[in-house]
């Protein structure tokens, strides 16, 4: 790694650091500063602000930074598995398996727990993934992404048809909690939500950093990549394990999310070069920032209001996802 | 205080409207006004949040819509409140799930139709059409008005004035009876929206959850003015972020809207309320799922919750 690539990612992680500050500082209710410190360093129980601190903004804070990374690393896994600059859980169905597995769970088995349905959405991810996968043979034409973003696209569409019925014919109760849920919410999520989602990371983020120089080598394509030693089978396997374990997680931990993980591996690719090494990391950490940045405006945009980080990224990432398209149309024609 | 004007406002005499002694009449609701020749005898009802009003002033109600079956509900679609009363007259099914049909409608040859103007079982979209066809329709708006206000309104449209009058004085007897048993505790009460589909909200004073508390003998606490500007939405309760939930309950007592007693566990439990006075010292109470509405069943059901749950004297 060199000097300025080593640079960039403390300083990445540093702007990270910054802007879980601000989230911590940002909310409907004023709490100084000084007050948010104390929460932190001497929490006093007794203290209402402290609890606020404590119970409502540092879950949000620790939820949006875990899913941006999870989704991030997925997006970007992806990316290079398929040599497809579009490739990203939303736009490949992984979010909509995980939404419609976790719909299911929550209308059907009436999990309110999301230590109950987060499996759901592993299950969901995978399932959708490996459909992906099949229906746009991934796996031999990782040059052709236009196979694999139809592919991705149609049953995205179908899945979130089915997901429309199962919510729109859910109990008033759980209609709600879906809404809400399907909006891609920070809000009202506790640590318990983040202690499921921590692990799923850090074992993703490890599995991932094992495959990073694998993920380098077929990133030049499925026969250089067995021409330098890699079993591209177990590589895409394991892989695909991995983007099912990020994905599936964030998407069931604080709904579905767009965009992120499309953005994230560009901009870390742009920063730091080809090597996977540094770009699964570079990644994690600017889809952090994005998720957290989103959901941070989402709470100051609207004031009183709130809109869900989820819509705050998509309207963020639209426009970034047009400029993409027609760069890679020019570069594809 | 306001035991006796809720008493007085309640024993209202009937001269407050106009004196209706024949037909036709005009009856002016929330899209127009409609000309009654005769008092009708086919009355459907497109939205349940009126058809426990309707029911309670014994007007000829042949079929009501219906919302989605859950937890509120009977297998129909019926509100529990109003369930029974409603199969004791024979009342049908106009439409499930609130999907408004059309056909269903004319096949229930009403001469009265009684939509609402808000909410989500509101008529609004489907008045021009019912106009259209010649079906005599009224669209109220129950969001604005408690429900004794409605009934008379109902009363005048469907010349059951005097049944309307008996329901509203049989109600007031009902809680009179409850006041007279009811323990209230020192101190002002909040009447909290808890986690009602992620949203958390503060009752006001005039709400019609507060006017039967009231009438009990409580003494309801609005949102305290200074968050007035942190109010997201308002109706008749003022919607608010749950970081200012604590802040925004002044009560020492609680009632949960819509509440059961898992409600309740979930706010005692809720780490964010730990230190509230009414956390600490256990006085969270639930309003029961139909408190919701108040109409004259839900309201029954409310006054019987909280004395199911209060100490009495």
């Amino acid at each position: 790694m060199t000097r300025g690539r080593r640079f960039w990612l403390a300083f990445g992680l540093a702007v990270l650091l910054l802007v879980m500050a601000a989230s911590l500082a940002v909310g409907s209710r004023h709490i100084p500063l000084p007050v948010i410190l104390d929460a932190l360093r001497q929490p006093d129980p007794r203290n209402d602000l402290h609890l606020i601190v404590r119970e409502l903004r540092v879950p949000r804070t620790l939820l949006a930074a875990l899913a941006g990374a999870a989704l991030g690393m997925a997006g970007a896994m992806m990316q290079a598995l398929t040599r497809n600059p579009l490739a990203e859980p939303g736009l490949l169905g992984i979010n909509a398996g995980a939404a419609m597995a976790v719909v299911l769970g929550i209308a059907l088995f009436e999990l309110s727990d999301i230590a109950g349905y987060v499996w759901f959405g592993f299950a969901g991810a995978g399932l959708a993934g490996a459909v992906v996968v099949l229906l746009g043979r991934a796996h031999d034409t990782g040059s052709d992404p236009i196979r694999l973003v139809l592919a991705g696209a149609g049953l995205s569409v179908v899945l979130g048809a089915l997901t429309g019925i199962l919510v729109l014919n859910a109990p008033l109760e759980l209609f709600d909690a879906l809404r809400k849920w399907t909006a891609g919410s920070m809000e009202g999520r506790g640590l318990d939500v983040a202690a499921v989602l921590a692990p799923a990371v850090l074992a993703g983020g490890l599995l991932a950093a094992g495959l990073a120089g694998n993920l380098n080598a077929i990133a030049l394509g499925q026969d250089l990549g067995r021409t330098l030693g890699v079993r591209t089978g177990r590589v895409w396997v394991l892989s695909c394990l991995t983007v099912m374990l990020l994905a599936g997680a964030a998407t069931a931990a604080v709904g579905p999310v767009g965009f992120v993980g499309l953005l994230a591996p560009h901009a870390a690719r742009i920063i730091c070069g080809p090597d996977h090494r540094l770009i699964l990391p570079a990644s994690g950490l600017i889809a952090a920032f994005l998720l957290l940045t989103a959901d941070i405006m989402g709470r100051v945009l609207a004031r009183p209001e709130e809109i869900a980080a989820g819509i705050v990224a998509a309207i963020l990432g639209g426009p970034f996802f047009i400029i993409l398209v027609r760069r890679f149309r020019l570069v594809g024609s | 205080m306001f035991r006796t004007l809720f008493l007085i406002a309640v024993a209202l005499p009937f001269a407050l409207y106009a004196q209706d002694t024949g037909w036709p009449r005009d009856i002016a609701h929330d899209t127009g006004e409609l000309t009654l020749e005769q008092a009708p005898q086919r009355i459907v009802s497109t939205s349940p949040s009126l058809t426990g009003i309707l029911l309670a002033i014994d007007a000829p109600l042949v079929a009501t819509a219906a919302t989605a079956v859950g937890p509120l509900t009977d297998d129909k679609g019926f509100f529990h409140q109003w369930a029974q009363a409603a199969d004791a007259q024979g009342v049908a099914v106009l439409y499930p799930n609130l999907q408004f049909d059309i056909e269903a409608l004319i096949g229930a040859t009403p001469d009265l139709v009684v939509a609402s103007s808000t909410g989500g079982d509101s008529g609004l979209d489907y008045m021009a059409e019912l106009d259209a066809l010649g079906i005599p329709a009224i669209a109220l708006n129950y969001a604005d008005q408690s429900w004794p206000e409605m009934a008379r309104m109902l009363g005048r449209a469907t010349g059951r004035e005097q049944q309307a009058e008996e329901a509203i004085a049989s109600f007031a007897a009902y809680s009179s009876d409850a006041t007279a048993r009811i323990a209230v505790p020192k101190g002002g009460a909040s009447i909290v929206g808890y986690d009602i589909g992620g949203s958390w909200s503060i009752g006001k004073s005039d709400s019609p959850q507060a006017e039967i508390l009231t009438a009990l003998g409580f003494t309801v606490e609005p949102l305290p003015e200074n968050l007035r500007g942190a109010v997201t939405r308002s109706s008749d309760f003022d919607f608010i972020s749950r970081e200012n939930l604590s802040a925004a309950i002044t009560g020492e007592t609680v009632f949960l809207l819509a509440g059961d007693e898992r409600d309740v566990a979930a706010f005692m439990a809720d780490p964010v309320l730990a230190n509230h006075p009414a956390v600490l010292s256990g006085r969270v109470y639930p309003l029961g799922k139909s408190s919701f509405r108040i109409d004259p069943y839900s309201g029954r059901q409310m006054i019987d919750t909280v004395l199911e749950h209060l100490p009495t004297q």
